[in-house]
């Protein structure tokens, strides 16, 4: 008897994982890309007033200033967080491989943040934002550091630049964790040809520890680029989306992200084929930009 | 040497400023914890008057009913225990099936698995509502504001992940 090409246990095996699969991804999502071309809403589901409207809730997307603005906030919130999560991380990296007498405390100290989770990490840097960086001002001199309009948050430029400190804080140490296991992966024989040969630290980290590096380059940037663009707990909790700003013509919030803005037209606006149509476009662009980044990143990785 | 020797001292000293500085946040919310909501507001920085109010502090949100914190906590334990324990046991068997059976259908299971990381939460986020509240309706089975909802939607979106991970290693 010829053997079953997917034995009973295959399938046995798969089975929860494949229905777990379904129920929370696949069902959802394909509704989802669904409802977004419906004029779906609290007065109108399935069975009950849905009509298929085409790309409507589309159409009122690209004339909505809050999503152009947000969007665009993203972006730079995005770029930032990456650049100065990925320095951080690879200069820690750097560091915890040396020969340190506490490199393993320092590691875990560095770590840390990241086992918190973001919404409480928000709330504990907004205190420090408001009420300990001018305590700190009031200490060296700088009184108007309390003033209610030099604060961190009050801003909509700083309180960016605040949630990419937050950003950078909570997920630095979890980076740095695969950049040493990269690091110590790196043969020591390469290291100590280049010290024979009097290469300075500077070229030893240009021609061995960044080429030899550079796969864990790739999972590194795709994390970092994709926990950015999604970043939502900490907007929430540092910011909430504040101060408005203007913009064409229009008040609207000053930090808030594309996932607050998703959130906020669904939930809050009570548009959920809006938000929908939003979760759509959000999708797409993360799925093309993180496709783009690994394989740019798979071609400069080098196999020994 | 004593140049070589320098330098280590002073890679030491900038590993622990840096270490400082990554754990003051942690600082702020522990002398924090001991003060009075006036005290927080008026010294954020200083060291508490009294030691002792961390105690009373935390005596009083483990048992004020308004805060309700020990239940919130029992939750959180029961939710993460279940979904490990079921992510592990699942995404484990189901990368081991996935690495032993090669096969192009294997392939392309374990590569839809992958590509679904891409699916950020928020495209799922509300259709999910209206999905669990459909199969409460024909199952009974009660999804929404219930520990197997989260844990199954729990499950759903940490797989991918666990499967890559686990087939990696398998591998």
């Amino acid at each position: 008897m010829r053997k079953a090409k997917h034995p009973p246990v295959f399938w046995l095996f798969l089975a929860p994982v494949l229905l777990a699969f379904v129920l929370v991804i696949v069902v959802p999502f394909l509704l989802g890309v669904y409802y977004s071309f419906t004029n779906w809403s609290a007065t109108a589901r399935i069975g009950e007033n849905l009509a298929f409207i085409g790309f409507g809730n589309y159409a009122k997307i690209l004339k909505d200033p809050s999503f152009a603005y947000s969007f665009m906030l993203t972006v730079v919130y995005t770029i930032l967080n990456m650049i100065a999560i990925n320095v951080i991380a690879f200069s820690l990296a750097m560091l915890v491989t040396q020969r340190l007498k506490g490199r393993n405390v320092y590691r875990a100290g560095f770590f840390v943040p990241n086992l918190i989770g973001g919404l409480i990490l928000g709330y504990i840097w907004q205190f420090i934002f408001n009420n300990a960086v001018p305590s700190i001002g009031t200490l060296l001199g700088f009184g108007s550091w309390a003033n209610a309009e030099n604060l961190v948050l009050a801003k909509s430029t700083t309180a960016l630049l605040a949630l990419v400190v937050v950003g950078a804080w909570q997920y630095a140490g979890y980076i740095m964790v695969i950049y040493v296991a990269a690091i110590e992966n790196i043969p020591q024989e390469l290291i100590e040809a280049a010290q024979i040969d009097g290469a300075s630290p500077l070229r030893r980290l240009f021609a061995i520890t960044l080429p030899m590096t550079s796969q864990a380059f790739t999972i590194t940037l795709f994390l970092t680029l994709v926990n950015s663009f999604k970043q939502f707990d900490v907007n929430v909790s540092l910011t909430a989306g504040g101060p408005a700003v203007m913009f064409m013509d229009q008040p609207i919030y000053g930090t808030q992200l594309l996932a607050m803005n998703i959130y906020n037209q669904g939930f809050k606006s009570n548009d959920m084929a809006g938000g929908q149509a939003r979760a759509v476009i959000f999708f797409l662009v993360l799925a093309i930009v993180s496709v783009i980044q690994v394989s740019v990143n798979k071609k400069k990785e080098i196999e020994l | 040497m004593t140049d070589r020797r320098r330098g280590a001292i002073a890679l030491e000293i900038l590993a622990v400023l840096l270490f400082l500085l990554f754990l003051f946040p942690f600082f702020i919310v522990l002398v924090n914890a001991a003060k009075t909501p006036f005290e927080i507001t008026q010294s954020p920085l200083t060291f508490p008057s009294e030691w002792r109010k961390i105690v009373d502090n935390m005596v009083t949100i483990w048992t004020s009913v308004n805060i309700r914190y020990s239940q919130s906590f029992l939750s959180s334990v029961i939710i993460t225990a279940a979904s490990l324990i079921l992510l592990n046991l699942l995404a484990s068997q189901a990368a081991w099936a996935l690495v032993r059976t090669k096969t192009k259908l294997s392939t392309g299971i374990f590569i839809t698995f992958v590509a679904a990381m891409v699916i950020p939460f928020q495209i799922v986020m509300f259709p999910l509502l209206t999905w669990f509240r459909e199969i409460a309706q024909f199952t009974g089975v009660r999804l929404l504001r219930s520990y197997a909802g989260i844990v199954l939607a729990y499950i759903g979106f940490g797989m991918s992940q666990s499967i890559f991970m686990f087939h990696g290693f398998i591998k």
